[in-house]
């Protein structure tokens, strides 16, 4: 796995944005909603999870671009039994490189916005929860862009209406939960939910998808 | 540099190609028809043709990357059957683009391709560092290849060849951007390869100095 991770980093160019990215669109929202701790209190889960949604999005966008560029992916495709491997192995450098960061950061910035101390740590578990279920459908969609030259805005187009769910349930269980509700809530089983159905079912689409991409 | 300054040990299994009638297409057009060749161990063939002939098609399809369009292609291992599927790691590819990352140093960047092409760690430490000493690069092998020029790229890429060690070489201008020197290099490799018995197809533009058949394209 060690091996698909440096696959991953070694072709991963801007993931590092991913937490500047996420941090910059919090702190401009929270500019934005204005100084009322009330109001940016009530906005912060939303704005929280909207920030890790396109930071998401635009660190996969581009995740076989380069492989599929320089000859990479060919020779890999050639290779391998499987991309199946190669696939996970961006999954987990995602993870990694913009995942773990962004996860450290949302208490933090939570913790701006007015949220009490006791509720960050399970707000950054709603966010661990679904955050697998965005990046899984950017991925598919970076694999289906693969070989395009303007991959990363088609991506992005393919991969957004997917992420209406993860955010839907997200924010309602993290509001719920900053409000003083249990961790564990129908929204919060949900949002597990959906990132497990895409875990099961996104990589090995986005194997087809690299198969397709360079007929 | 190691003792025997990279001359390619002679290969334990003869691997035979032949392309019987072969066409292929670009982008759904056709552009090379009736490629007839056949290549025993030892032996190479010089693809020419002008920009657009189909060269680089043929390699991707002789690499089996695409289907013949017509006719068809084969591979024989030993004195076993004809099988148009490629031989198990039997076959190295080198594109036209550079598979190297600009962002991982020239041993990094070999170092990937070697457990790629299944060496285990320790035979890929010995032949990633063999590799660049051979192609001229054995003091830049900790230096981001993002620094590299064209032709140093094209060392690195190259260097893959002695890496993965298979019978078939099918290379895609592999002089492209190399100085006399490094095509002198590049050539005197292939030779190697030939005399330890690979066999290889090269499109070219330039005539290498390799002992190989020619052939026009398109």
């Amino acid at each position: 796995m060690a091996r698909d991770i440096s696959a991953a980093l070694r072709s991963g160019g801007g993931w590092f944005y991913a937490i500047v990215f996420f941090t910059l669109f919090a702190a401009l929202a929270g500019i934005a909603i204005g100084p009322e701790l009330s109001s940016l209190r009530s906005a912060a889960p939303a704005i929280v999870w909207l920030a890790a949604a396109f930071a998401t999005e635009l660190s996969v966008a581009n995740a076989f671009h380069d492989d599929a560029r320089d000859g990479s992916l060919r020779i890999l495709a050639a290779e391998q039994e499987s991309l199946l491997p190669y696939v996970l192995g961006k999954a987990a450098g995602f993870v990694v490189v913009s995942a773990a960061p962004m996860l450290v950061a949302a208490p933090v910035l939570l913790a701006m916005f007015g949220i009490a101390p006791e509720r960050l740590a399970g707000a950054a578990v709603l966010l661990a929860l679904g955050m697998p279920a965005i990046m899984l459908t950017a991925l598919f969609a970076a694999a289906l862009a693969a070989g395009l030259r303007a991959g990363g805005l088609f991506t992005t187009l393919i991969a957004a209406p997917f992420a209406v769910p993860p955010l839907i349930f997200g924010v309602l269980a993290t509001e719920n939960h900053v409000a003083g509700g249990a961790l564990w809530s129908p929204e919060a089983l949900i949002l597990a939910a959906l990132s497990l159905f895409m875990a099961a079912l996104t990589p090995a689409f986005a194997v087809a998808a690299l198969r397709l991409a360079l007929e | 540099m190691g003792k025997e300054a990279g001359l390619i040990e002679p290969y334990e299994r003869q691997i035979a190609f032949r392309a019987d009638d072969a066409g292929c297409d670009r982008a759904g057009a056709p552009v090379a028809r009736g490629v007839c060749m056949s290549l025993k161990p030892g032996e190479a063939v010089q693809l020419f043709g002008a920009n657009g002939a189909g060269k680089s098609s043929l390699l991707q399809l002789f690499a089996g990357h695409s289907r013949p369009a017509e006719g068809a292609i084969a591979w024989r291992e030993g004195e076993g059957a004809w099988s148009p599927a490629r031989p198990y790691n039997g076959v190295f590819f080198m594109g036209h683009e550079h598979a190297v990352k600009p962002a991982l140093t020239a041993a990094e960047n070999l170092s990937f391709w070697a457990q790629t092409y299944g060496l285990t760690d320790a035979a890929a430490k010995n032949a990633v560092y063999g590799a660049l000493a051979r192609m001229g690069l054995g003091d830049y092998a900790g230096v981001r290849a993002s620094r590299f020029s064209a032709g140093q790229r094209r060392r690195v890429d190259f260097a893959r060849a002695l890496i993965a060690r298979r019978e078939a070489w099918l290379l895609d201008e592999p002089a492209a951007a190399l100085d006399a020197e490094g095509a002198d290099l590049v050539a005197a490799v292939i030779g190697e390869h030939l005399k330890a018995g690979g066999l290889a197809v090269i499109a070219t533009h330039d005539t290498l100095t390799v002992s190989a058949r020619r052939m026009v394209i398109g």
